[in-house]
């Protein structure tokens, strides 16, 4: 276990020194809180000129968690893609060392970072879309906001699974995340879309934690909600799960072939 | 003169062809191209039509068109400089007799005619996804605006391809920039939207007017196309002549610091 331990936090050390070099004060206020900001405020301008302030305010929270799951799906497919382009995969299959608990805790900072966007877009949108949003309830909401990047990280870490013999990552996961707007609930309701969008919907990270975030923002208890965030996590679980035997199953099949570096 | 004149236009269309090849295999063009067009149409229509205003169809539609277009343009156009410096061949177009400004015209200008892909996807994702009635107006106003548009945007491109040759965070800063030019330029919501001090900023965008064109040829809104068009023309000149600046100062810099190769 304390192998473990000590390989989750060499994995967190490689994943901020990584993040580290990215984050320059000029990314950061040039680039990534702009960007974070910005997609939201255009997104919630549409549905404020669609529906007016209670659109709007539906939006503000749906791209508020739509923020955090976009950057969480291209960090956690970045954490296994990169293996590939770094060219470190070797080692990764060479080493007697148990690789999961490293790329976990690669995924750490990326996860962190999901969280912090949340906050971001909260702390700047509130005040002119969502005037009568609670600061409590909004901290009610909070550890909906947890469960939910974590279940949609594990489908970036499939995504990086499915991908990794390909070049075509980031497409993929860039049209995951926008495709997951649609599906999600982020703008309108999802039961405004056909019922097959519909299940699509519910078998994908996010639409049973915005669905809960909403109701408990709305006043409901956890307990009103516990059905939505089981199934969350439930679905978080599953994706984590087939993600990690997919990377496995690519890592052996890598050292069966010898096109570790082909792609 | 003439024999000039031919030269330049052989560049342009060599520098056209051999971006057209570079493009087929980017995969951000394939992205902004094909598939956000579509996601961005079903988001923006959807939106709409949950809001009870499917008469916004057609201009969302144009809108995610437009998205498209200055997706494909800042993506492409504004990465030209900074791919040939990552390819090491930024000096030797440099050193060569041709002009690299008309290098970077043609290569523009052949992102910006693969563009008007995103606007035949967005008008069939309308088509097929909600039935819109995309009926236009003023079928021959409505091309010679695209056309001034696409050139009027390429222009925009090149200022900030100009800029971005400065940074090697340009890939971030672009991801950044994305977002503030939508919402300046009022591409899918109306520009009324937006405080009013924030508007002499959209007039300054050629997505603003290309936008407007569009629209008023579509019949959409009641403006002439064709004084939109004018202002087009005004704005495209402008922009390269500021590029033409920009582009001066950024070559004299980066020969007199030697950081040609440096990023």
């Amino acid at each position: 276990m304390s192998q473990w331990t000590q390989l989750f936090r060499s994995g967190v050390k490689t994943g901020w020194a990584n993040l580290a070099v990215e984050l320059t004060p000029v990314t950061v206020l040039g680039s990534r809180i702009p960007r974070a900001i910005l997609q939201a405020v255009f997104f919630i301008l549409i549905s404020y000129a669609a529906g007016g302030s209670e659109l709007a305010k539906f939006a503000l929270i749906g791209n508020t968690m739509h923020a955090a799951v976009f950057h969480s799906i291209i960090e956690m497919s970045v954490v296994i893609e990169l293996e590939k382009w770094l060219g470190t995969m070797p080692y990764l299959i060479a080493s007697p060392a148990n690789w999961f608990p490293t790329l976990l805790g690669r995924s750490l900072p990326g996860y962190v970072e999901g969280l912090l966007r949340i906050l971001l877009v909260l702390l700047i949108l509130v005040p002119f879309f969502g005037a009568d949003l609670t600061t409590l309830a909004l901290l009610r909401a909070a550890p909906i906001f947890i469960i939910t990047v974590a279940s949609a990280s594990a489908l970036g870490w499939l995504s990086g699974a499915i991908m990794l013999p390909t070049r075509w990552g980031m497409l993929a996961c860039n049209t995951i995340g926008y495709l997951m707007m649609i599906t999600g609930g982020v703008n309108f309701p999802v039961t405004a879309l056909p019922p097959i969008i519909q299940w699509f919907g519910r078998i994908l990270p996010m639409t049973h934690g915005l669905l809960a975030i909403r109701q408990v923002i709305d006043g409901a208890s956890y307990a009103d909600v516990s059905s939505l965030i089981v199934s969350e996590i439930i679905i978080g679980v599953i994706y984590g799960m087939a993600a990690w035997k997919l990377f496995s199953y690519r890592l052996n099949v890598a050292r069966q072939t010898g096109n570790i570096e082909k792609f | 003169m003439i024999t000039r004149i031919l030269g330049l236009l052989r560049v342009i269309s060599s520098s056209f062809t051999m971006q057209a090849k570079e493009r087929a295999t980017n995969q951000f063009f394939v992205g902004t191209l094909l598939v956000l067009p579509i996601i961005f149409t079903l988001l923006s229509v959807g939106t709409y039509l949950y809001g009870g205003k499917g008469d916004f169809g057609l201009f969302a539609v144009i809108g995610a068109g437009m998205m498209g277009v200055w997706n494909a343009n800042l993506w492409t156009s504004g990465r030209i400089v900074e791919g040939e410096r990552r390819g090491g061949t930024l000096s030797t177009l440099i050193a060569s007799p041709t002009p690299f400004p008309v290098i970077l015209v043609g290569k523009s200008l052949s992102n910006a005619f693969a563009s008007l892909i995103s606007l035949v996807v967005t008008f069939a994702t309308g088509l097929i996804a909600f039935r819109l009635k995309l009926d236009i107006t003023y079928p021959a106003a409505f091309v010679i605006s695209m056309i001034l548009t696409l050139i009027s945007m390429t222009c925009f491109g090149l200022v900030l391809g100009s800029v971005f040759v400065l940074s090697r965070n340009a890939g971030d800063f672009m991801e950044a920039a994305n977002y503030p030019i939508f919402i300046l330029s009022g591409l899918m919501f109306p520009l009324t939207v937006l405080p009013a001090w924030l508007r002499p900023l959209s007039s300054l965008l050629a997505p603003t007017w290309g936008n407007l064109a569009l629209s008023s040829s579509a019949g959409l809104i009641g403006e002439n196309p064709w004084l939109i068009d004018l202002y087009l023309i005004g704005l495209s000149l402008a922009y390269l002549i500021i590029a033409r600046v920009l582009f001066k100062q950024v070559e004299y810099r980066v020969r007199r610091d030697g950081s040609m190769e440096v990023f």
